[in-house]
């Protein structure tokens, strides 16, 4: 499960979060089956400040995630790409909602839309 | 099952103009397939999974599970792959093969790609060689490709290229922002920079329109179907003709061969897994350098007790993909227009010529980079995570230019496909074992072609640089993979002769990139293609009606 889909949509803070510190939920949202680290993750966060990654202040965020990469360096580079791409991958995934990031570098958003020969039945471009 | 003329095992770029080619001339194919027959509508725009980015898998096959392969490292340890890892070495597994989701580079290899012998020596360790074919042989079969496929581009600023009768069949598209900015800077380093050809539309060509310039191109199946492959191009006409039935999501298991030692078609399972024999009274194995060297060994009996062409232990041997370096550079003005292919420039003054040098590679701007292409492209010293890795994203997003491009590989015995003892596929067959390293000159030639990437990028005005080189650990293959079935004049040491025919069984063939001696410094696209085209015209030539006679 991911944070977005507990939470509802994220707040601004924790888009903020998201990119200052690579949200780990963003790396569940791509990367099913990890759950078991994204729970590793959370119980480093209650033992140290009491509760949840994603309802910590940004500080006690880079905390954690200074505090994972030390403890475990291949578990940190796992969630640090899978972080990467669902933040600057596609907005379908959960990681780039509103295609954020795409539009934090500046990149048309909605992007140009094709038809082809396939299409031509269907109306005007949506 | 009705018996046929030709089964041909793989619809990819050389398997597809088979088929064409074949049907056309009248005979009755087969055209099995792996994987599915996707369209334009299965693009996705998915920068997680497509062909080339496989966080989320593989798009267009095969799929992780049930297929896995084996690479031995440098200290012998196997290790078991899945398709969406880099080492192992995937391609495509669809109609179209690599050609429905690649860049669409369209590349002639140069006259001298083709004797690399004689114009280097072969390096020590290396099993460097000439071709049988010349480039004027293949010129003819060049022009064929460049026609019937579709090519946009213009050679007309290289001197470094063969000669051809005809130019390209469709101008280049327009330029982009990266070419107007490397273009002047090329030029007063005394280089040649030129359009490169693309097997792409730029104006509307056989009854589809041309590129509409999105960012999702390389890895993708085109949203507008205005890149060519074989499935929108030879593969249609091939049905057509009424002569020719393609079969998709079927998996040859092997080759089967009569008590004299000839080909009589091919055991496959079907979609629903149920195995299937198809007679026929030729075989033309087209699934890339690494399926069909598999599927060859794969098919023993007792007159070819290590497979079928392996009288003497050559199927496999010599595999060779490209060694790609280059650089990024990095500009305090803006580069990026988000305006595909991205991929416009090149130069081919760096292919040979270097003393102390066994060949070299074309250089050119990279495919327009998807956001995700960038998270390890910056400076050095960047943090790798949080506020400042974010901050450089933005910053150097569309400040960069990135140029690279394929050295042409020497090759080797000893780089390798085999077949794994122990693991095995969905289906129950052995897996690939990949053995061996790229040769160490290679390594070396990559390092210099880095270095002018990067003098070409400071000349165009980057205030920053950094160099892309490195040395694999281990063969290299991937979407260029080729020469596992090498083409030559003597069966001690080559797997097929120059019409693409196996030594020692006379109806059965080998065509596709398995059959290249070198790979150029180019991407092998039409060269594939123009090899299938020459060894078409050889085998339709020699077609009796009711059977092959050499």
């Amino acid at each position: 499960m991911s944070t977005s889909r507990k939470t509802g949509h994220l707040t601004r803070r924790q888009f903020v979060a998201a990119g200052a510190l690579g949200s780990a939920a963003i790396a569940t949202g791509c990367a099913p089956g990890k759950q078991g680290n994204w729970e590793q993750i959370q119980a480093m966060s209650r033992k140290r400040f009491g509760q949840d990654l994603e309802l910590l202040s940004q500080p006690q965020q880079l905390a954690i995630v200074s505090e994972l990469s030390e403890q475990d360096r291949t578990f940190f580079e796992l969630v640090r790409d899978h972080t990467m791409e669902g933040y600057y991958g596609s907005p379908r995934h959960g990681g780039n909602r509103d295609a954020v990031s795409w539009r934090m570098l500046g990149l048309p958003e909605p992007p140009p839309l094709g038809r082809s020969q396939y299409d031509l039945g269907k109306g005007s471009p949506s | 099952m009705k018996r046929v003329n030709a089964v041909v095992i793989g619809a990819g770029a050389a398997g597809g103009i088979v088929a064409k080619e074949l049907s056309v001339a009248g005979l009755s194919v087969v055209l099995l397939e792996r994987g599915k027959w996707y369209t334009a509508n299965d693009c996705h725009k998915d920068d997680l999974r497509n062909q080339r980015t496989t966080v989320l898998g593989n798009a267009f096959g095969p799929e992780d599970e049930g297929n896995p392969r084996v690479w031995v490292d440098a200290k012998g340890i196997a290790r078991t792959v899945l398709p969406s890892e880099g080492s192992y070495q995937n391609n495509a597994a669809c109609v179209g093969g690599g050609t429905l989701s690649y860049g669409a580079q369209a590349w002639r290899y140069l006259p001298q790609d083709f004797r690399m012998k004689s114009t280097y020596g072969a390096p020590a360790g290396s099993s460097l060689e000439d071709w049988p074919i010349s480039y004027n042989d293949l010129e003819p079969f060049y022009e064929k490709a460049e026609y019937e496929i579709g090519i946009s581009g213009d050679y007309s600023g290289t001197p470094f290229h063969g000669p051809r009768k005809r130019p390209l069949p469709m101008p280049p598209l327009p330029p982009g922002r990266e070419f107007s900015i490397l273009e002047p800077a090329a030029k007063r380093l005394g280089l040649h920079p030129f359009h490169i050809p693309m097997a792409r539309n730029s104006v509307p060509y056989n009854g589809r329109g041309p590129c509409m310039r999105c960012r999702w191109c390389v890895g993708f199946a085109c949203e507008v179907d205005a890149k060519n492959g074989s499935q929108n191009t030879v593969i249609p006409i091939a049905l057509n003709t009424g002569n020719c039935e393609l079969r998709t999501e079927c998996m040859a298991k092997e080759i089967l061969t009569d008590d004299r030692g000839r080909a009589r078609g091919v055991s496959y399972f079907d979609e629903n897994g149920h195995l299937q024999e198809q007679l026929s009274d030729i075989v033309i194995v087209s699934g890339c350098a690494t399926e069909s060297a598999r599927l060859l060994l794969n098919s023993k009996s007792r007159l070819f007790p290590d497979g079928l062409g392996n009288r003497h232990d050559q199927v496999g041997r010599n595999l060779q993909g490209h060694h790609y370096t280059g650089a990024v550079g990095f500009f305090d003005f803006e580069t990026y227009d988000d305006v595909g292919p991205g991929a416009t420039i090149a130069i081919s003054d760096y292919n040979h010529g270097t003393p102390g040098l066994c060949g070299g590679g074309m250089l050119a701007n990279e495919f327009i980079r998807l956001p995700i292409h960038m998270i390890d492209r910056l400076p050095a010293n960047t943090p790798r995570w949080g506020l400042g890795h974010k901050q450089a994203m933005r910053h150097w997003h569309k400040r960069t230019i990135v140029i690279m491009g394929p050295t042409q590989q020497i090759p080797t015995a000893e780089g390798r496909v085999t077949l794994d003892p122990t693991v095995k596929d969905k289906w129950g067959l052995p897996v690939v074992r990949f053995l061996g390293n790229v040769h160490p000159h290679t390594f070396e030639i990559g390092e210099v072609q880095a270095k002018r990437a990067q003098a070409w990028l400071k000349e165009a005005g980057a205030v920053d640089t950094s160099l892309m080189s490195y040395k694999a650990e281990m063969v290299s293959a991937g979407q260029h993979q080729a020469g596992t079935c090498r083409m030559g004049n003597d069966p001690q040491c080559s797997v097929v002769n120059k019409n693409c025919q196996i030594h020692d069984v006379d109806n059965l063939f080998v065509i596709d990139s398995s059959v290249h001696v070198t790979n150029g410094g180019f991407n092998p696209v039409l060269t594939i293609m123009a090899v299938a085209y020459f060894a078409s015209d050889a085998l339709v030539r020699n077609w009796k009606g009711t059977g092959f006679r050499s």
